[in-house]
């Protein structure tokens, strides 16, 4: 008397009713909202031709784009990385006035609207402006330059690397850092051969959010950098420039690259996830 | 009582592992990192250092634009200030902003929920594949979540020329707007419930069914409680993106004003005709969103440390 | 209610949690599912819960197959193993949870599901946390509750999750005792899964020793102990000695000395012989089929005990905790002698027993 046939079957028998359901809209849903639109590029871009996208894609204007997207969003993610893993260390390990504040503050590039802070950062930093004004007299001209777009793409990943470090810092057993002590290492022999290892792999997942989000920035980009081609033009910035010209084609081509780098950025930030979660 | 050494290991056997799948708990003595400690941390001239560069770098690259933000829109006072949120452009952006928010977030909300339920209580392969999927809109660019639209629906995407012909307006529209909102917003939701379930596990749920209670009940009694703060935090977060969401929006719209402007494109506008005060003051309510946002993120992640 | 486990098998994957189960549970007892974590003791009870599913085999409630049965509808009363209380509710809205959630026409009116619900806290002696959440609870007050929940839907038979592997040993034994009691009062069929031996053998009606998917034993707690049917159960079972012996000659030999004559035993050269330690008694080296030096002495209360190193031949040492007799007294460096009085010898990698005896 088999109760259940052991057939092929799809998911492991559940108690908890309702998987046919949830699955099928969960699936019909993404692929309305997410795979359908981004299938379309795919396809529209076959369509292109091969030997016409590579033309796209090696055409200087393109090139210097693509080029300052990742060239200063790798940039500002370093940038990110180094001042990240003081402020979590700070907030983290210290007490000092003002630290929950300091910690609530980490999130707002999350929240606030990338117009917001583009306006924002491009008014301070004119040569007029609260911080521009400093800077100008030192021969330092930030916007309009891809100096701006430094400031806007750091700006946008501040809470990344802040956010993943945090809270491996805390989780850190403070055992074993008196075990190194009582063994005579020195703080920064603790440091770097106890603690790094173990942080090892959230400072790279920030790294690697912080550098994704940073891709594929507009919003608070376009306000400082002045959009001169070749200088400071983004990639997603020349998207909107050729679909404005009807050149889809072109527009196309530049996403599928943007689109592609995505992907591969968040299948590397799932496998570092991952590796955070093991060591943690 | 006898030990012989070749059967000590014994015990190992059922040291308190159990075989059954109970809500994996934490560890209970992974204590605080002991702050201000002397034997283990760095000397008072680095702990001030570091404490000083952490403070002075979010000051400059957040407080101080933030600050800015407020300050610009009130340099001409109150008067100017109002008259700027009441321009009949600027209402009618607001009321555009407020529509499809939440739209897009009771859409994503009645999703993110189904799918961080079929991710955490049931088991089947592709899962992995499924979560990073879910998860691809954080990664794009705006730019290219608006432009796969354009693509679909403009004049010379796949259906603009069905489109025209049945006189249905899509892009340059309300629709577009809305439908690209959902986009980059998409995966807000059940990114924070799938974790916060799993946490929970389906021991609750299987109680509740044992004693009777359907599948339905069992979710909105059992379920439902359990996730409600965490639920009300991705909305909130979901609620700022799609209020904010500037690029998407931007490439779908057309910018047409007092029709398709959304506040930051409204904010766009403004600025690019150098009507700053106008700007910053539409921008004000956006920042004001955010840090309401923050605060209400703040209080529920208390209660949810409380509930752990 | 009866209930009886038809040919269960059950894979995960690769492993395989169920190798074809058979099970006779009678009404109205109170059985023990016992084994090591892995064993499938768990598996076995979510199956007859109905909140896992065997790939084959059967289940039968009163006789009749449940395997279309979903676990609403078998009212079972499963007490889980960190009790799974709904935290968002009262301890009162935990219990009434079965109640309140009938379909409309089976549901009864609201004074009486108050009155039944306060007769169950009376009768797990929780009356007085009704209003409290579970989290402001005891562990052992949790279990209470989770066992109120459970039978407050009037169960058909009742299963428990190791009931009490989350609660501190003090609070494990009254609570222990308590459900014996309260088993005897209900008589509802109850399943018991454990790894803790004591647990079971306190409990249960009888035991059921589990080992890799397989039922290795089922028995009155006695029978479990004193004649384990094989060398899994013996050595699962209670404290156990093992040494390496051979049977030779009609005889069963330690090193060079004969513990036995035995001409029924065919020469199957090694074995092993499994011993209880306090069916070791101390006596003249020159006798003693077992001979050793006495390491240690230790004295705990009342009671000694000594570390013995055994000389069983071929080189291997064996050290023994053995139990000393009160007017004995060695130390350390002495000579004694040790011999079983009651064991069993199992051929080396045979699960049955060849042969036990009483000396």
């Amino acid at each position: 008397m088999a109760s259940l046939s052991n057939t092929l079957r799809f998911r492991e028998p559940s108690v908890i009713p309702g998987f046919g359901l949830t699955f099928g809209l969960t699936l019909t849903w993404l692929s309305v909202i997410v795979l359908i639109p981004l299938a379309a590029l795919i396809l529209y871009a076959s369509r292109v031709g091969f030997d016409q996208f590579i033309a796209i894609l090696t055409a200087t204007r393109t090139l210097n784009a693509l080029k300052l997207s990742f060239g200063i969003a790798f940039a500002a993610a370093i940038f990110n990385v180094i001042f990240g893993l003081i402020v979590a260390w700070a907030l983290t390990r210290y007490e000092f006035p003002g630290r929950r504040i300091a910690d609530a503050i980490v999130d707002i590039p999350f929240a606030l609207p990338t117009a917001v802070a583009g306006i924002a950062l491009a008014t301070l930093y004119s040569p007029q402006g609260w911080i521009g004004q400093f800077l100008a007299p030192l021969g330092i001209q930030v916007t309009f330059t891809p100096l701006g777009i430094l400031v806007a793409l750091i700006f946008v990943g501040i809470p990344f690397v802040v956010r993943t470090v945090q809270p491996v810092l805390k989780d850190l057993d403070p055992e074993l850092e008196f075990a190194a002590a009582t063994l005579g290492a020195t703080r920064w022999q603790v440091i770097r051969k106890v603690i790094a290892p173990t942080l090892l792999p959230a400072i790279l997942t920030g790294f690697a959010l912080a550098f994704a989000r940073a891709v594929g920035e507009y919003g608070s980009v376009i306000f400082i950098a002045g959009n001169l081609p070749n200088i400071s033009e983004i990639a997603p910035l020349l998207i909107v420039i050729r679909l404005e010209e009807f050149r889809y084609a072109d527009a196309t081509a530049i996403a599928v690259i943007m689109l592609f780098v995505a992907f591969i950025m968040l299948l590397i930030i799932n496998r570092l996830q991952r590796w955070t979660e093991a060591r943690g | 009582m006898v030990l012989v050494d070749a059967i000590t290991d014994r015990q190992t056997g059922f040291g308190g592992a159990e075989e059954s799948s109970g809500p994996a708990r934490r560890s209970d003595f992974a204590a605080p990192a002991p702050k201000g400690a002397s034997a283990n941390t760095e000397t008072p001239l680095i702990r001030v250092l570091l404490v000083l560069v952490a403070l002075g770098f979010l000051t400059l690259f957040i407080v101080i634009p933030l600050v800015a933000v407020f300050v610009q829109a009130f340099s001409k006072g109150w008067a100017a200030y109002f008259s700027a949120l009441t321009d009949p452009d600027a209402i009618s952006a607001i009321r555009l902003t407020i529509i499809v928010a939440a739209c897009s977030v009771a859409v994503n909300l009645f999703f993110g929920i189904i799918a961080a339920w079929t991710i955490t209580k049931y088991r089947f392969p592709g899962k992995t594949l499924l979560v990073t999927l879910i998860d691809l809109p954080f990664s794009i660019s705006p730019v290219v979540s608006g432009l796969v639209f354009v693509l679909l629906f403009g004049l010379q995407g796949f259906f603009g020329h069905w489109l025209q012909a049945h006189d249905i307006k899509i892009l340059f529209a309300f629709p577009a707007i809305l439908l690209a909102t959902i986009f980059v917003t998409f995966p807000f939701v059940a990114r924070e419930l799938i974790p916060l379930m799993q946490e929970q596990g389906t021991s609750e749920e299987e109680a509740a069914l044992s004693l009777g209670a359907s599948g339905f009940t069992t979710f909105l009694r059992v379920t439902l409680p359990n996730i409600k703060w965490g639920l009300l935090y991705g909305v909130l977060l979901c609620n700022a993106r799609a209020m904010g969401e500037f690029g998407a929006v931007s490439v779908v719209s057309g910018h047409i004003r007092g029709e398709t402007n959304t506040m930051p494109l409204h904010i766009e506008i403004l600025y690019n005709e150098y009507q700053l005060t106008a700007a910053f003051a539409v921008a004000s309510l956006l920042a004001l969103l955010a840090l309401v946002t923050l605060v209400l993120k703040a209080v529920l992640e208390r209660k949810l440390e409380r509930k752990r | 209610m009866k209930i009886d486990v038809r040919n269960l098998s059950k894979r995960f994957g690769s492993f395989v949690a169920l190798k074809n189960v058979n099970l006779d549970i009678a009404s109205g007892e109170l059985l023990a599912l016992l084994g090591p974590s892995g064993s499938g003791k768990t598996t076995l009870l979510r199956i007859i819960a109905g909140l896992d599913w065997a790939d084959t085999g059967d289940v039968l409630f009163a006789g009749e197959s449940a395997a279309r049965l979903d676990v609403r509808k078998r009212h079972v009363g499963f007490v889980f193993q960190h009790y799974a209380l709904f935290r968002h509710m009262t301890v009162f809205e935990n219990v009434a949870f079965g109640l309140r959630v009938k379909p409309r026409r089976e549901r009864k009116p609201e004074h009486e599901i108050v009155k039944r619900v306060k007769k169950l806290l009376e009768f797990v002696h929780i009356e007085g946390f009704a209003d409290r959440y579970p989290d402001q609870l005891s562990g052992g007050q949790r279990q209470r509750v989770a066992l109120a929940r459970a039978l407050a839907i009037e169960p058909n038979v009742l299963l428990l999750d190791e009931p009490f592997g989350a609660l501190d040993a003090k609070v494990r034994k009254s609570l222990r005792r308590w459900l014996r009691d309260l088993h005897g009062e209900l008589n509802v069929t109850s399943v018991l899964v454990t790894h803790d031996q004591e647990e079971a053998l306190e409990v249960a009606d009888r035991v059921v020793v589990m080992g890799n998917g397989k039922i290795e034993q089922v028995g009155s707690p006695e029978e479990i102990y004193n004649e384990p049917a094989n060398s899994f159960v013996f050595d699962f079972i209670g404290e156990s000695v093992k040494l390496p012996v051979r049977i030779e000659n009609g005889g069963i030999w330690i090193g060079s000395r004969r513990l036995a004559t035995n001409d029924e035993l065919p020469s199957t050269g090694p074995a092993r012989l499994f011993v209880r330690p306090h069916d070791l008694t101390f006596g003249e080296v020159s006798e003693a089929p077992l001979q050793g030096s006495v390491r240690s002495v230790r004295r705990i209360g009342a009671l000694s005990f000594a570390d013995v190193r055994l000389d069983c031949g071929g080189g291997d040492d064996f050290l023994v905790e053995a139990s000393l007799p009160p007017e004995t007294s060695v130390s350390p460096g002495d000579l004694v002698g040790l011999t079983p009085r009651r064991y069993r010898i199992y051929e080396d990698g045979a699960a049955e027993s060849l042969t036990s005896a009483s000396l």
